[in-house]
């Protein structure tokens, strides 16, 4: 067990000792009437997730290197028991801890970190770590979301997001992605036939600007053939898997999913997978593409029964299934998208809502209590928008910045929790920045809601503050 | 549970953490007393009136540079030990002077154009020191650290592709020609 310094404050309105997020006022903060929002804690450093054990002990996850990869802090996994006492539980050394759950005695883990993403396990009264899949094909934009446990069947389901941003590795991000993993490429879950498209572009370590040929699921520069025939793998990129718990039997369930970060079982057995829209810059921009939460088909099939996996259209559809070469998704700013695939699979959509784009929703979590409220719907959060850098339409530029519950059945939704104020994401008050995950406590009777703290956007960087990240609880007065 | 848990944001542990980054800020002053100095020196050495204006511009920033060493003392509520940054200084650029004018020497290099080379590492020195300033004001949420230190280290960056670019161009006047630039 390692110590954390902690302090505690019993006033209403928390003054902060860093300038970047100098104060936390849950007045500033809107629920719904009825419900009462409280600071469970202040000070954590680019927190990524959150898990609850049955004994209402939460494991907090302090992501390491983040959004973006500077700077970085230990990747730690913090236990908070039911008193409110914080210990360090873990330390990970191999990348940055994304997701954690609870399931009989372990908690398991999802880790991002060079050319592969993992899932770990910790026995929760020993802490012995083992590595139960490090197979993930990643190092580039987008994350591992899970793992999860279904109620129905205990297998575990987790799942990866896209080396590229838009179906072509291409510089935009080289200074940070191209650059530590220059091989990384985006891998389909089914065989696939090229038109060979490519997208040209400058190569940033050039010192003139030569054009650059690249390809789909090729590393930057390494252009595509029309007619090429890339094969389908188990561990591809955008791909959700279920295994046992101890990480055996793999099967891939689907693919296509740009970025899964949030997963949630209905108390059903339904699977639900969180989604970020296309974005529309660079060489390879699209237009028009919602946030959305995808149905997941396969789950209700037998264990090991999936021939093929479902595709639910990345690198090709927008979330409303309009290809992404469409008039409708061609891009205000940036060079519009081309088709990369010959014979499109069969699409998985529509997904069961549709949200703003780049409302960038995230982890996510069922309502199971009556004494709560709105059973069986689902909650997510919002990180919200990175617009001017990823959108140049200004309607997106408050997109996000909230918890919003979801009706699964008829796809509509209500917000839950947001500022009062018009969302500024360069200067909120003491009010939330960006929500990350959202958890209802085993006791049914309230919403824990992290959020990552001061990460503020201008037109030439994305900077993000440690200390700033914050724990709120919002319970029915 | 009752009241709000703040983490790492205690008065001692707060304190302990602005130690360290007084550690650091006093190599960042060294590191850029080192280059003023270097800067100061190499001006009119350089023949070329182009790079010689481009290495006094680059001076003219550098003043500012070296006022921002201040202010971001003043942040976290600590003098800097001038005197004492200053004399590491000249100590520390006596013996990377001497380091890199025998790899020059061993390289066939001569003359002013070696002015530009010294400058290129030492500018280096001093980005890479203010670029871990930037780092240490995000990881503790101190907004206006990173904002003197993320303008110093972009301004710097310029310098950077400045002084390389002539460095490379000048090279073989310096190399082969054995000639002054």
């Amino acid at each position: 067990m390692k110590n954390i310094a902690t302090l505690r404050s019993y006033k209403k309105i928390i003054k902060l000792p860093i300038s970047a997020r100098p104060q936390l006022n849950p007045d500033d903060v809107w629920v719904p009437d009825g419900y009462q929002v409280e600071v469970v804690a202040a000070g954590l450093s680019f927190p990524t997730g959150m898990g609850f054990a049955e004994d209402g002990s939460l494991y907090i996850l302090e992501g390491g290197s983040t959004w973006p990869t500077r700077p970085a802090l230990p990747p730690r996994i913090l236990k908070m028991d039911s008193s409110g006492n914080v210990e360090v539980f873990a330390v990970e050394t191999l990348g940055g801890p994304r997701g954690v759950t609870y399931h009989d005695g372990y908690i398991y883990v999802s880790y991002k970190g060079g050319y592969l993403a993992r899932i770990v396990r910790y026995d929760v009264k020993t802490r012995e770590r083992e590595v139960l899949i490090e197979d993930i094909p990643s190092g580039g934009w987008h994350e591992p979301g899970g793992p999860v446990f279904s109620p129905v069947d205990g297998l575990m389901y987790f799942a990866n997001g896209s080396v590229s941003q838009n179906g072509v590795n291409l510089p935009a991000g080289f200074t940070v992605d191209l650059a530590k993993h220059p091989h990384a490429h985006d891998i389909p879950g089914q065989d696939v036939t090229l038109t060979g498209n490519n997208v040209t572009t400058r190569d940033p370590l050039m010192p003139f600007p030569f054009l650059t040929e690249t390809g789909p699921f090729k590393p930057f520069g390494t252009p595509a053939k029309k007619g090429e025939k890339v094969k389908g793998e188990l561990w591809c990129t955008t791909g959700l898997w279920r295994s046992k718990p101890d990480g055996s039997d793999v099967e891939l369930l689907a693919w296509g999913i740009r970025n899964p970060y949030g997963l949630a079982f209905s108390e059903d057995g339904e699977l639900y997978a969180s989604d970020n829209c296309l974005e529309e810059k660079g060489e390879r921009a699209i237009a028009g593409d919602p946030d959305r939460i995808w149905h997941i088909r396969n789950v209700k099939s037998p264990h090991g029964s999936i021939k093929k996996p479902d595709w639910y259209g990345f690198p090709e559809l927008r979330a409303d299934g309009v290809p992404v070469w469409d008039e409708r998704a061609k891009p205000e700013k940036g060079m519009p998208a081309e088709q990369l695939i010959e014979d499109l699979p069969e699409w998985a959509g529509p997904p069961v809502y549709l949200e703003k784009p780049h409302s960038a929703m995230t982890k996510m979590d069922f309502s199971r209590s009556d004494e709560f409220g709105f059973r069986g719907e689902l909650f997510v959060t919002e990180w919200g928008t990175y617009a001017p850098l990823n959108s140049p339409h200004e309607r997106d530029k408050d997109n996000g910045f909230q918890v919003a519950r979801v009706d699964v059945k008829t796809g509509k939704a209500e917000v839950f929790l947001r500022n009062k104020q018009q969302n500024d994401p360069n200067r909120p008050k003491g009010g939330i920045e960006r929500p990350v995950d959202c958890k209802f406590h085993p006791d049914g009777k309230s919403l824990y809601v992290l959020d990552f703290g001061h990460s503020p956007v201008t037109e030439g960087l994305v900077q993000a503050y440690g200390h700033t990240g914050v724990l709120w609880k919002i319970t029915k007065k | 549970m009752s009241g709000t848990i703040l983490i790492e944001l205690d008065n001692d542990y707060l304190s302990g953490q602005l130690d360290i980054v007084e550690k650091w800020l006093e190599h960042t002053a060294t590191a850029q007393y080192v280059l003023v100095d270097k800067l100061t020196k190499a001006v009119p050495n350089i023949e070329e009136p182009h790079i010689r204006e481009a290495i006094e511009k680059m001076a003219d920033a550098n003043e500012h540079h070296t006022n921002g060493v201040e202010q971001l003392f003043s942040f976290i509520d600590r003098k800097q030990n001038q005197k004492s940054n200053q004399v590491l200084a000249t100590v520390v650029e006596k013996l990377e002077e001497g380091l890199m004018r025998f790899q020059e020497l061993l390289g066939g290099a001569v003359g002013s154009w070696q002015e530009l080379h010294h400058l290129l590492l030492l500018n280096q020195q001093a980005m890479g020191a203010f670029a871990v300033v930037e780092q240490l004001g995000l990881s503790l949420g101190m907004k206006e650290i990173v904002d003197v230190s993320f303008s110093i280290t972009h301004e710097k960056k310029m310098h950077q592709i400045i002084l390389q670019e002539y460095m490379l161009e000048m090279a073989p006047i310096s190399i082969l020609y054995k000639e002054n630039i």
